[in-house]
């Protein structure tokens, strides 16, 4: 359960929602389960791999990991973390989404950051209607024909991005590579 | 007549043509530079019309404004900041970019208007 603690630490988590009432928990540092002090209902903190068809519902504000032989095929999914480098088809609401080698999206969904793994080669134009977000962090490489949302765009380092931009703000970290017409403001 | 700037520059003022240095350039907030501006990092608080280059790094601060191309190592375009223009960054640039901060000329072409333009260590 340690590596359920940890996720919520890197993803800089305090408090967390219940899935049924919307009732917010803080979270000590020691949780490894919680019940709403409202409804009485479990919040699932716990995390999930999946390497093979899944179709049951997950809510979680643990980590989903969806690996390249996995396959989610639900009507929905919540997670804190969600790490695709297999199929996801559902609608997903998620803080953080980390797409790999192989990641295919096939419903739209939102995440609060989107985050391109090192390794990963993907092409913007593939997933772009089925993300809603307001920061992507590109730490593997992208390619985008043109990339135009209200949000913030950083390449860390080792990332690569190439093509137009017409972005909030960019930051590209020392290590990184960025080629392309860049629009700000 | 050449000259190497080694110091760090401030710029709060217009600068026509090139300005170059080893050292570290700040745009201030009303300084403006149409030309090339080249050093070790580039901060933009005022206007660039032109080509940035930074050894290390560029940053267009929220209320700084670039229209030109960026080469560099690392960039920051930050929110509220205006930039228009081409950029190449990466760990690639680093040699071609020694190569240009060396071979480049001060004040070529350097015209101030209006207020005087200074140098700070």
């Amino acid at each position: 359960m340690s590596d359920e603690l940890s996720i919520m630490d890197q993803l800089g988590v305090s408090q967390v929602g219940c899935f049924a009432c919307g009732a917010m928990h803080e979270l000590a540092p020691d949780v490894i389960t919680l019940n709403c002090y409202e409804c009485g209902k479990p919040i699932d903190l716990s995390s999930y791999k999946i390497e093979s068809l899944f179709n049951r519902r997950i809510q979680t504000h643990g980590e989903v990991f969806i690996t390249a032989r996995g396959k989610y095929q639900a009507s929905n999914l919540t997670a804190g973390r969600l790490v695709v480098e297999g199929i996801l088809e559902a609608s997903y609401e998620c803080r953080e989404l980390a797409l790999g080698k192989v990641a295919h999206l096939a419903v739209a969904g939102k995440a609060d950051r989107v985050v391109i793994l090192p390794g990963a080669r993907l092409r913007f134009s593939d997933f772009a209607h089925y993300i809603t977000t307001t920061q992507i962090r590109v730490e593997g490489h992208l390619e985008v024909e043109l990339l135009k949302f209200n949000g913030e765009v950083v390449v860390g380092e080792g990332g690569s991005l190439s093509g137009n931009l017409e972005v909030e703000s960019l930051m590209v970290e020392k290590g990184g590579n960025f080629e392309g017409k860049l629009s700000v403001g | 007549m050449k000259k190497q700037a080694q110091a760090n520059m401030e710029v709060s003022v217009t600068v026509r043509g090139e300005l170059v240095s080893a050292g570290n350039i700040k745009i201030l907030h009303g300084g403006e530079i149409i030309g090339v501006v080249s050093g070790k990092e580039v901060v933009v608080e005022g206007v660039v019309k032109g080509k940035v280059l930074g050894k290390e790094k560029v940053e267009v601060a929220p209320q700084g404004k670039v229209e030109g191309d960026v080469e560099t190592v690392a960039l920051t375009v930050s929110r509220g900041a205006h930039y228009r223009g081409r950029c190449r960054v990466g760990q690639v640039l680093e040699d071609e970019q020694e190569e240009k901060v060396e071979s480049a000329v001060l004040p070529k072409a350097a015209e101030s208007v209006g207020r005087r333009w200074f140098w700070q260590k």
